[in-house]
């Protein structure tokens, strides 16, 4: 029967390989580094000489909740903001053209890792617009996740945020109420890439009412080597 | 003079969205691609024709929201 043996040259394996020499996490093994906040950010990433390969997670921010301005005796709630999307890739080293741009994109901004990989944010209902916003789509990798379309403003309530690709973490949450004659900013999400709530104002005058802003991105890079 | 980033995947009337309007060209992958557009230019409130290769306003209705 085959056994693993130890000595000259080795450690030899009952598949008969050896390893003559002791492993190294720090020459190869596997980096992981998670890029978060704050957005904007484009941080420079040069590729070592010994890649072999990366795996990258790109999670694009979630779209802002739409906001309102006064319309004379009318109510407006505005639509929530869409999910942003993913993207998850695989690229080996030889494949990767040189020093790539990380992009972390504010909410309402597409994120990515340089030319290799995107993803969009959601979509920020226009202004007065009760519609919700569409969610963002993936590109550049081998799995794609939409986010999902913010919900319609519709009174008595603003419009909530779509949910964020980003593990699917439910990210919608109640919204606030507004009382008559009042206009009440839409609600930041705090989840990533989750789409923030609409504003609404209802028969208010004064300033407009901005919608809440949406999920911040991420961007997860794990290198090996 | 604005870039406008298109989104192909994305479908916006007759065209495509307007995913992202900034100073500069940012790298991004395929299929996403840039095109100069006007200062005035905001995403998500306009769309990208690919007939004339025009960025367009996206109507807007204002009419009240109804009450539920």
């Amino acid at each position: 029967m085959a056994t693993t043996s130890i000595g000259a040259p080795g450690v030899t394996f009952p598949d008969s390989s050896v390893q003559t020499v002791a492993f190294d996490i720090a020459s190869t093994g596997t980096k992981l580094t998670v890029y978060e906040g704050p957005s904007p950010q484009s941080v420079a990433w040069t590729k070592p000489a010994t890649l072999k390969g990366v795996h990258v997670r790109v999670y694009a921010s979630g779209g802002n909740g739409g906001s309102t301005s006064p319309v004379p005796n009318s109510s407006v709630f505005g639509g929530g903001g869409g999910g942003g999307g993913s993207s998850v890739g695989w690229f080996p080293g030889p494949s990767i053209p040189g020093p790539q741009t990380i992009t972390l994109g504010a909410p309402g901004s597409p994120s990515s890792f340089g030319t290799l990989i995107s993803a969009t944010a959601g979509a920020t209902p226009g202004n007065n617009s009760n519609v919700g916003g569409a969610g963002g789509v993936g590109s550049g990798g081998q799995f794609f996740f939409t986010g999902v379309a913010g919900t319609t403003g519709s009174g008595p309530t603003q419009g909530g945020g779509g949910y964020g690709s980003f593990m699917c973490v439910d990210t919608i949450f109640t919204v606030l109420t507004p009382a008559p004659n009042q206009r009440a900013a839409g609600s930041p999400n705090p989840n990533i890439s989750g789409g923030g709530t609409g504003a609404s104002n209802k028969n208010a005058g004064g300033g407009p009412a901005a919608g809440g802003s949406g999920g911040k991105s991420i961007i997860i890079l794990e290198e090996f080597y | 003079m604005k870039k406008a980033l298109i989104s192909p995947q994305e479908k916006c009337l007759e065209g495509y969205r307007v995913a992202w309007v900034n100073n500069e060209e940012i790298p991004h992958a395929l299929p996403l691609f840039w095109v100069n557009c006007l200062d005035d230019v905001v995403q998500d409130q306009y769309w990208y024709d690919p007939s004339d290769e025009q960025i367009k306003l996206i109507p807007v209705s204002s009419e009240p929201t109804p009450e539920a």
